[in-house]
């Protein structure tokens, strides 16, 4: 590969790797934040909480102040259209919030450490084309395609069991996006595995 | 692998270094070195082309096929 390209792959891998550091950084502050929310919410009494039914979601929402309050939406897929009197408003919001972030966090940092380590094997070395990257990929693909299958199934779980105890799963809670995505990174990896083999091979032409 | 290098017997015969052969020919201690301990997998046909300029040789001195059993 012509140097000056790779110097810029390089530079350009740098910049990209600086921001990944700023959102990883980004959402250790809100994981920290959002659990701080959590265990004041919990001392907060049932009165200040309210949920609002929408079109097609709840707006759970917390007072924190007069002027100010912390909200969340909630699609109906996740929690039924019930009527207001058939569930805690305090019990819905700690249990989607909690288990969202229980939910969703590991699986986003997991799939950041994993571009950022990509991202780093640019920078270090003369080719992104080795078959760590591939086995990466691999993984960010079985992430993402687990949380597109398992992902909303539990959070609605999770609000049928602490919330309404009405048992109703919805299919619709699967997204087929994510499965799609996860697949195009499946076959992603495929290609960096073969290539890694390419790569192997160029390496030892003289 | 059945090709076999003999380089190492060329340079001999020339009288000459790996080093030396390094800095006239334009290639690398290290790939050089590679290619003398036979972790080459292929060589390119302007390399050997430099190769053979510089040792002033032909390929067939270089290269050595001995069938695996």
């Amino acid at each position: 590969m012509n140097p000056d390209v790779l110097k810029q792959i390089k530079m350009r891998s740098n910049k990209i790797m600086t921001f990944m550091n700023l959102i990883i950084g980004g959402t250790i502050v809100f994981i920290v934040a959002a659990i701080g929310l959590l265990i004041w919410a919990s001392f907060v009494p049932q009165e200040s909480f309210q949920a609002e039914k929408g079109v097609a979601h709840w707006l759970l929402s917390v007072k924190i102040s007069d002027h100010l309050s912390f909200s969340s939406i909630v699609p109906f897929s996740i929690l039924q259209p019930l009527s207001t009197d058939r569930f805690q408003a305090k019990t819905a919001f700690i249990t989607f919030l909690l288990s969202r972030m229980l939910i969703f966090m590991p699986v986003f940092l997991y799939g950041l450490k994993q571009i950022k380590n990509i991202l780093l094997s640019i920078t270090d070395t003369h080719t992104p084309f080795a078959v760590q990257n591939a086995t990466r990929f691999r993984n960010l693909s079985y992430a993402v395609i687990g949380y597109s299958l398992l992902g909303n199934l539990i959070l609605n779980l999770s609000i049928i069991i602490f919330v309404t105890n009405i048992f109703s799963i919805q299919l619709t809670n699967i997204s087929l996006t994510g499965l799609m995505i996860g697949l195009l990174l499946m076959i992603v990896s495929h290609i960096f595995r073969y290539g890694a083999y390419l790569q192997e091979e160029y390496d030892s032409t003289l | 692998m059945a090709i076999i290098i003999r380089l190492d017997r060329v340079l001999a015969d020339r009288k000459m270094k790996l080093n030396d052969l390094a800095k006239i020919a334009g290639i690398s201690n290290v790939n050089l070195s590679n290619l003398k301990t036979g972790k080459v997998k292929a060589i390119r046909f302007s390399t050997l082309e430099v190769i053979c300029k510089t040792l002033e040789c032909q390929p067939g001195d270089l290269l050595e096929y001995i069938p695996e059993e």
